[in-house]
């Protein structure tokens, strides 16, 4: 979706059009599941606060005043509501449902999930504002260009940002890159 | 190798792979990670962090969210009912302001009309109305014959009507 669209749907969604934000949900829904993953480590929290962000956000949205950034607004929204899962559940003590494959290791399919598992985990240490230049540009492959858009910020800022996010994950990634 | 200089590349690397450097450090770089096997091999291992973050499966629910999202979502009021009255944010706003509004004018206007009555003070009536008499008297003395303070005063004493001497 051009940029010029996105903010066109985000008006009639402010408006009060149900369809224009259903068209929102279907573009940020696996963005916004990634962030509360990457922070949860739990698929079923992370679809919990994916729809609750949702709901929120569309509660919310007449009080958004910048509507180009609506990706980067959203994503603080379900950042907030899965640290405030994460709290909760440390509260109470209750460990991270991770899901991790069982049985044989030697299973690639097994091992690819495990590492994307790992990978999901690393993303989630990371501080905010580079977790979320990172899902969008290497997990959901935005470009750079459509990412600084969505999110309001410079070029320049989101190569940073993915410069220093890369810098981290590859000391907490360590195993699978070092040869 | 030069441990100083493979610090300094070192701090480049992401920058340089993120294309943020300029030519010329761009260049010292490149020239550098060629001949330094640490500074390449830790360059390469960048690289291979990109290549792992772009193969990374996005994690994707396991449903269709949509229907739970959508029947928890209010209607939301139109800007403005057809009639004129402003929704129901807009009333609220309307609502603050008039009451500070009101709040201003209680502090400003009607509150100082209210001190400036003063006290309702009650006194004897005998005490009340000599005090009332001889202000009377002291006023036309002072304003009628010109004369000073003293010179009324004693002419009230000396004119005092005799149901008002004590």
């Amino acid at each position: 979706m051009r940029p010029s669209d996105s903010t066109a749907v985000v008006a009639r969604a402010k408006a009060g059009d149900v369809q224009a934000f259903e068209t929102l949900f279907r573009d940020h829904h696996v963005r916004v599941h990634n962030l509360a993953y990457s922070i949860l480590g739990d698929r079923t929290e992370a679809e919990d606060v994916t729809q609750r962000a949702f709901v929120k956000a569309w509660e919310e949205l007449p009080r958004l005043r910048e509507v180009a950034a609506f990706a980067g607004w959203l994503n603080r929204i379900a950042a907030n509501l899965a640290r405030d899962v994460a709290r909760s559940r440390a509260a109470r003590k209750v460990p991270a449902n991770h899901s991790e494959p069982t049985g044989d290791k030697a299973d690639q399919g097994l091992l690819a999930e495990e590492r994307d598992a790992q990978v999901h985990r690393a993303i989630g240490s990371l501080p905010e504002h580079q977790r979320e230049v990172v899902i969008m540009y290497h997990l959901q492959g935005v470009p750079v260009q459509e990412v600084a858009e969505q999110l309001g910020i410079a070029q320049g800022t989101v190569l940073s940002r993915l410069a220093r996010g890369r810098e981290a994950l590859r000391r907490k990634l360590a195993p699978y890159v070092e040869q | 190798m030069n441990a100083k200089r493979c610090d300094e590349t070192r701090e480049l690397l992401a920058d340089f792979d993120a294309g943020l450097l300029d030519e010329r450090r761009a260049d010292e770089v490149t020239a550098h990670a060629a001949e330094c096997e640490a500074c390449g091999a830790e360059l390469a291992a960048l690289k291979r962090t990109a290549a792992l973050l772009d193969a990374t499966e996005p994690a994707r629910p396991s449903r269709d969210l949509w229907p739970g999202v959508a029947q928890k979502l209010a209607p939301r009021q139109p800007s403005r009912t057809w009639w004129g009255i402003p929704r129901p944010a807009q009333m609220r706003l309307a609502l603050q302001v008039a009451t500070i509004v009101l709040l201003i004018l209680a502090l400003t206007v009607i509150l100082p009309l209210h001190w400036d009555q003063g006290p309702a003070v009650s006194l004897p009536h005998a005490v009340d109305d000599d005090a009332a008499l001889f202000g009377h008297w002291y006023a036309q003395a002072s304003l009628t014959s010109g004369l000073g303070n003293v010179q009324a005063l004693s002419l009230i004493a000396a004119t005092q009507p005799p149901e008002a001497a004590p």
